[in-house]
């Protein structure tokens, strides 16, 4: 149990930076997901953590300890890998026993420990099995069995769920946030869905080309996300953006189908930084259909069916509205509609976000 | 594997296909037969090679396998054989084994894949051109005619041959459960000996194998380099054939006293063959 | 870097070194040292008990290259592979073709066919023998039956022969079991598109299997080629070079003059020349077979 801290973390591998200043200091206990596109330096950052890669520049400390320089052993860390890499010539007993044996605690200590740890995650009975004669959900439990059993100062897991079929996957992802609240062990899980990190992490880190986008909770990065590549890739689907141009009395104009009234506060923003254009984003989810209105009011969108997806109790309506804006609505009801037909859409206008098209960022 | 060639084959081509195959095991047989029922003829028996039924054509005998295994020049090469095999196995491996992992897991100033072409290219020199080197080394070491000289010569020849394959086999070990090992607290020594060479159980037997087979097969060194205390059973069949003269029966025991051996443990290895009599060019 | 890391380096850097070195220098010492000392017997005069008396220049050289046996080895081992690796290669090729064409009792042939390969080739010569030998040999009997008659053990064509042949029957398997593999190891997605195009199996094999095995293959022949160049055992155990020294490989004449005559100037001389012919004739080959494959 210890608070790992993160200060300007960056590794090159001559020319190519995978990350770039690193920050980040954890709480005690606290869970945290790093999540991003394949190649964003989120493995690489955590690999650092666990001391298999070298740090290029910046500090670790583990517990107040500068732990850069050390090696693994030393870190009194445990980490769970993507495809498990249990030791297939040893049984479950061994491979959990491992690190035990290696720190040559004494055997009556190893075996009870090891039963402790099996108990916890329901694997006793497989014990004596190698891995190769498990389910992949059985060898997930005893990759994190083998985690546990050291009690470690810090987890770390590595996309452990991207093998597991989707029904296994859900389950696994609660049985893993109910097993870290009750051990309390600081934990950094690295994933790409950003599902999974939503749904996991107490905190969860953005990262983008090496480079940390936005740490926050679930809820701020869904509510505040602070730059367009945030916005877009949590939530899902993802977020609709529109290119705009500001009007008079803050109304962003996309074609005459496409008039949206900003909210005060937003308007003031992008008149104080004298923006002509802006990325409109909205959600699909926060679009409504408008089924009385003939399109009064300023927060209406005309559109043009393209595609219905009918989800089960949603659906998932792509539209154009207006020139060349493709757009996608997720509706919380079923519904049906030619290809080609007229739609309104309405948009509540605290539910708009607006970036700079220069710079990517937020305009909040 | 039932795949469409076969399936779509005519009648007559199929029974023609089974008929080459038939001949072509009879051709590989027929040698091993022929030796076994000659081990087991007198040597006034062996003269009409038309007999080849037990008890109908000749009566079998025991007489020329009591005969080899009585000459105690015959024993001693046996076991000369079997030591300077398995003496060379377990020095090639013990040597070989840590540098190919080496060379599969670290980098290196240079390409690893360059040290394993320089270790390949020993295998291009013809023996018999190191044969005077070694014969003076040998003189000056004293170790003419002794095993441990014979295990040191043919640990040279084999040892670049364990070196590459080995090494292919060792990129096969997941670097993940590596990793895995390092987390939990080993260290380079402790992974290699905990972790990758379990897991290259398979590979290494078999080329353990191999090595066996090419020290116990060797000729050249052996006839040169030993003359009566270390003789290995090549050396001591070559000088029988020349002293001696062939005796069919005794030929077909000693025979398959010298082959016996690295066939039988051949058969039980036939996964990783390919792959290591091809220095890992075929993945088989 | 810090200072911690470099220490952890360091020891990576040690550990590696130290599994790599002790192979690295033992070669090292067994083969720089004798090829070293090859050439250094190749120029001087060696007599048994004294040692090195005198540096005599090219004279083993010129002596190696004025000698007809010499080069008489040199043909006769040129024939040797020349004709034993090409059939080898051959029948090697057409038997795993066969297997995976999906023969029933695969795995039984299998095992049958590459039985040959670990048997001692001094035993199997010795044995070659009692199996060409006009008295009572097995051949020579098989074919009294058709009222042939060949001179197998008594004339130098008929002991290179019958030597090609049981080197064939030894290493054919070799060859063998590497098509194998290589065949093995195409889809049998691309067998069957290619049998939707194809009218016969020979065209399949012709321009499908053939070429994807054929890096495989390549490597089969270099190192056929390269133990075939360096064939002892066999030959000598069938026919000890003779009659006369007409069925003498160049390991074999070597070999002879080396230990029997103790001409070890000379002996190391002509493995000299040996030595660069072989690697001139790999390379060579090595080549011409990386460009056919790319």
């Amino acid at each position: 149990m210890a608070i790992v801290a993160l200060e300007n973390v960056s590794k090159r591998y001559g020319e190519i930076i995978a990350v770039q200043d690193f920050n980040l200091t954890t709480k005690d206990g606290e869970f945290v997901v790093l999540v991003g596109p394949s190649g964003c330096g989120k493995t690489t950052t955590m690999r650092m953590i666990a001391g298999l890669e070298v740090i290029t520049a910046g500090s670790i400390k583990i517990g107040g300890q500068n732990v850069v320089g050390m090696i693994p052993r030393e870190r009194d860390v445990a980490m769970v890998f993507q495809n498990y890499a249990l030791f297939p010539h040893m049984n479950v007993f061994g491979n959990m026993a491992f690190g035990l044996r290696l720190r040559k605690l004494p055997k009556r200590q190893i075996e009870e420990q090891v039963q402790r740890a099996a108990k916890i995650l329901g694997i006793e009975s497989l014990l004596l099995r190698k891995p190769k004669e498990l389910s992949g959900g059985q060898r997930q439990r005893v990759a994190l069995g083998r985690a546990i059993v050291r009690e470690p100062r810090v987890f770390l897991m590595d996309e452990p769920l991207s093998n597991i079929d989707a029904k296994l996957r859900v389950e696994m992802r609660a049985e893993i946030v109910k097993l870290q609240r009750r051990l309390g062990v600081t934990t950094f899980y690295v994933t790409h869905d950003q599902v999974e990190a939503l749904s996991m992490g107490e905190r969860v880190v953005v990262m983008l080309d090496g480079r940390v986008q936005q740490v926050g909770t679930p809820k701020e990065l869904y509510n505040s996300p602070t730059n367009r590549f945030v916005a877009g890739f949590i939530g899902s689907p993802a977020m609709n953006f529109v290119r705009a141009r500001i009007g008079k009395n803050g109304v962003a104009t996309a074609g005459p189908d496409f008039e949206l009234l900003l909210p005060a506060s937003l308007g003031e923003k992008v008149a104080r930084l004298h923006l002509e254009e802006v990325l409109v984003g909205i959600r699909p989810e926060h679009l409504k259909i408008q089924r009385d209105g003939t399109g009064k009011s300023k927060n209406v969108i005309r559109a043009r069916v393209e595609v219905i997806e009918p989800q089960g109790s949603t659906t998932i309506i792509q539209f154009s509205a207006g020139g060349d804006s493709h757009l996608i609505a997720l509706i919380n009801e079923q519904f049906e509609a030619e290809p080609g037909s007229p739609l309104t859409l309405s948009v509540a206008s605290e539910a708009i976000y607006l970036f700079d098209p220069a710079t990517d960022r937020s305009v909040q | 594997m039932d795949n469409l060639l076969w399936i779509h084959s005519k009648r007559s081509g199929k029974i023609g296909i089974f008929l080459v195959a038939l001949l072509a095991a009879t051709w590989v047989l027929v040698p091993f037969l022929w030796a076994i029922i000659n081990s087991f003829k007198t040597l006034e028996a062996t003269f009409s090679a038309g007999s080849i039924i037990p008890f109908l054509n000749f009566q079998p005998t025991l007489d020329s396998w009591k005969e080899v295994l009585d000459d105690p020049q015959s024993i001693n090469s046996l076991i000369s054989s079997a030591l300077v095999a398995a003496g060379t196995t377990v020095l090639v491996l013990i040597l070989g084994t840590p540098a190919a992992y080496s060379l599969a897991r670290f980098e290196f100033p240079w390409q690893s894949k360059d040290i394993a072409l320089w270790f390949l290219s020993q295998r291009v020199m013809p023996p018999v051109v190191v044969l005077v080197p070694f014969y003076i080394l040998m003189v000056q070491l004293r170790l003419i005619d002794t095993w441990s000289g014979l295990i040191l010569l043919y640990s040279t020849f084999n040892l670049a041959f364990c070196v590459v394959i080995m090494r292919d086999i060792f990129r096969d070990v997941s670097k993940e459960v590596e990793e895995a090992a390092r987390i939990e607290g080993a260290n380079l020594w402790q992974i290699f000996w905990m972790i990758a060479l379990p897991l290259s159980l398979d590979g290494l037997i078999v080329t353990g194998i191999i090595v066996f087979a090419f020290s116990w097969n060797e000729a050249l060194f052996s006839s040169a380099l030993t003359s009566q205390h270390a003789s290995t059973l090549p050396a001591y069949i070559l000088a029988s054939r020349s002293t001696r003269g062939v005796n069919f029966n005794v030929a077909a025991v000693n025979t398959i006293i010298a082959i016996a051996p690295p066939v039988i443990m051949s058969f039980f290895v036939q996964r990783y063959l390919a792959r290591g009599l091809s220095f890992g060019a075929v993945k088989g | 870097m810090e200072p911690a890391n470099k220490a952890q380096r360091n020891s990576e850097r040690l550990f590696k070194y130290a599994m790599l070195g002790p192979a690295v220098l033992w070669v090292i010492a067994f083969t720089f040292f004798p090829i070293f000392s090859a050439l250094n017997y190749s120029f001087s005069n060696y007599v048994l008990g004294r040692g090195i008396t005198s540096y005599v220049g090219f004279k083993n050289y010129l002596l190696a290259l004025g000698d007809a046996g010499f080069w008489h080895s040199l043909l006769i081992t040129l024939v040797y592979v020349g004709i034993a690796v090409p059939l080898e290669v051959c029948i090697g090729f057409v038997f795993a073709w066969i297997i995976t064409v999906g023969l029933p009792g695969k795995g039984l042939f299998r095992s049958i066919l590459t039985a040959p390969l670990f048997t001692m080739e001094v035993a199997i010569g010795y044995l070659g023998v009692t199996l060409f030998t006009s008295e009572g040999g097995l051949v020579s009997a098989l074919l009294n039956l058709v009222h042939i008659q060949i001179p197998w053990m008594s004339t130098g064509e008929g002991g290179l022969a019958a030597a090609i042949l049981l080197d064939v029957w030894q290493w054919t398997p070799f060859v063998f079991l590497m098509a194998l593999a290589a065949l093995g190891s195409i889809p049998d997605e691309i067998y069957d598109a290619a049998m939707l195009e194809a009218s016969s199996h020979w065209q399949v094999l012709r321009h499908v299997a053939l070429p994807l095995a054929w890096p495989v293959l390549t490597v089969a022949i270099l190192l056929r080629l390269i133990e075939g160049l360096k064939s002892f055992g066999l030959p000598f155990a069938l026919t000890s070079g003779g009659p006369g020294t007409s069925t003498q490989l160049f390991s074999i004449m070597n070999y002879l003059v080396t230990i029997q005559f103790f001409d070890f100037g000379r002996g190391s001389a002509m493995g000299i020349l040996y030595l660069v012919m072989v690697s001139v004739i790999i390379t060579v080959f090595f080549q011409q077979m990386r460009k056919r494959i790319d």
